[in-house]
């Protein structure tokens, strides 16, 4: 039984126009992804696709006026809005994309306290370690948001979600943009280990090159559809493999291929 | 004709220095890369040249010219996040009109249909915002354009289409054009040299 099992997953949202005009909106058309234990995912697609969409459908954050259809299963139960709470935070472990996400006022060591087990001193043992693991200062952690670099942040927010011994997955939405080659490792590393040791990880982003080092098979969305699901192996030189065509057209579009030519 | 940054320093505390002696030309139409850990001052020195904060130390001289607090400022910044730079209560049309009003071919050659105009930013993706801030920057007097990693949040197909747009203006104006980023990738197939800002920091 996979871990996370997502079926023709649809979210629209009902919006006001002019007066008391309604319409509906559908960014999210069909989308299906299915993650074992200890599988690496990686969401990749279109910016706008719905990729953060689906993270946070199953994280069950969605505003207010969304309407969610098609199944979201977790261990083979249905999840919505209601019982995924119990999940939150505790099996299921969830690394925001916006940097917007830290609380402005507080000093950064403190944020990242908040979410460990244990008194207080272990709390602060850990977060001292958490902060050292990912190559940050333990003077940083004084800082407040805002004196912090977006690589920084980036990894503060990592940090936060690194909680619960039962966690079982992890979705990292956008982990990694404006960090350094180096941090970029210790990120990548770490959810390396993280799915070793049996945990199911869904990586959205952007970054394809960095995505194949770790990841066991790739998801493409485009327009709030699932367009390709296919193993990582498929991804080599030309992309002579890569049947699907707007999958092709995202390989050969990288920097480190024919990037403008490609267009 | 130049950009050009003389022994440039800047610090948030006294004598804690982010970076110092900080010395680039950019030449007319020249394209110059610049990368380096997170946290080591790259947005802060853009920000330095596009006069949005002063330096502790050291001169920015424009084509010659010392800069300027106001008026227009012929070094215009694209920052990271377009979200954040736009009036979350102006219709994106005002906020692109602001300081000029661009012809449709510049529209054009970034993509902006008609029928985001009347939106708000919030209605708009990431892409699709960063294409309004490119060519708000685009205005007729600006001499040079800093990119600090301004395809970052993108998707491959979309940060190729909105480079290649970009290079074909500055091309066509000869533009002057500093490009921040972490993927070496693109500073290879964009710029004709680079430097590391690590090499000035902790001076």
């Amino acid at each position: 039984m996979p871990l996370l099992q997502v079926n023709n997953l649809s979210v629209s949202f009902d919006q006001y126009g002019r007066g008391l005009e309604r319409f509906v909106t559908t960014p999210i058309r069909s989308l299906s992804i299915e993650i074992g234990k200890g599988e690496i995912l990686a969401v990749v697609g279109a910016s706008g696709s719905g990729k953060s969409l689906l993270a946070h459908a199953i994280m069950g954050i969605l505003p207010a006026n969304a309407i969610v259809g098609g199944e979201i299963k977790f261990k083979g139960n249905l999840i919505d809005e209601r019982s995924i709470k119990k999940y939150r935070g505790k099996q299921i472990a969830f690394i925001p994309q916006s940097v917007n996400y830290l609380d402005p006022s507080m000093k950064v060591k403190n944020q990242v306290r908040i979410g460990l087990p244990g008194i207080k001193s272990e709390r602060i043992e850990k977060q001292e370690h958490l902060f050292e693991k990912f190559g940050l200062k333990k003077s940083d952690g004084d800082l407040y948001p805002f004196e912090l670099s977006g690589g920084m942040m980036r990894r503060v927010l990592f940090t936060t979600s690194m909680i619960s011994p039962d966690t079982e997955l992890v979705i990292a939405d956008e982990p990694t943009p404006g960090i350094h080659r180096s941090a970029l490792d210790l990120v990548l590393n770490q959810l390396k280990t993280i799915a070793d040791s049996g945990i199911g990880v869904m990586l959205i982003t952007h970054d394809i090159i960095s995505a194949l080092k770790i990841a066991d098979r790739v998801s493409v969305f485009k327009d709030g559809c699932t367009v390709d699901d296919i193993p990582a192996s498929f991804f080599s030189a030309d992309g002579e493999s890569l049947e699907n065509e707007y999958t092709r057209m995202l390989w050969k579009s990288l920097p480190e291929h024919s990037f403008m030519e490609a267009i | 004709m130049s950009l050009k940054v003389n022994n440039l320093g800047f610090c948030y505390r006294p004598e804690s220095w982010v970076f110092r002696n900080v010395s680039i030309e950019v030449p007319k139409g020249g394209r110059i890369g610049i990368y380096g850990n997170s946290g080591c001052g790259k947005t802060t020195l853009a920000k330095i040249l596009a006069s949005f904060i002063s330096p502790k130390e050291g001169e920015v001289v424009v084509d010659g010219e010392n800069q300027k607090r106001e008026g227009f400022q012929p070094v215009q910044l694209i920052f990271q996040h377009p979200e954040k730079t736009m009036n979350p209560l102006w219709r994106m049309k005002d906020s692109l009109c602001e300081s000029y009003v661009p012809e449709k071919s510049l529209l054009d050659a970034f993509g902006i249909r008609d029928e985001w105009m009347e939106r708000y930013p919030i209605e708009l993706s990431g892409g699709e915002l960063q294409r309004f801030s490119i060519v708000r920057a685009l205005h007729p007097e600006t001499k040079y354009i800093i990119a600090d990693e301004m395809t970052t949040m993108l998707d491959a197909i979309t940060q190729a289409s909105i480079w290649k747009g970009l290079l074909e203006i500055v091309k066509e104006r000869n533009l002057g054009l500093i490009v921040i980023s972490h993927e070496m990738a693109i500073i290879d197939k964009i710029c004709d040299s680079c430097l590391n800002l690590e090499d000035y920091c902790h001076a």
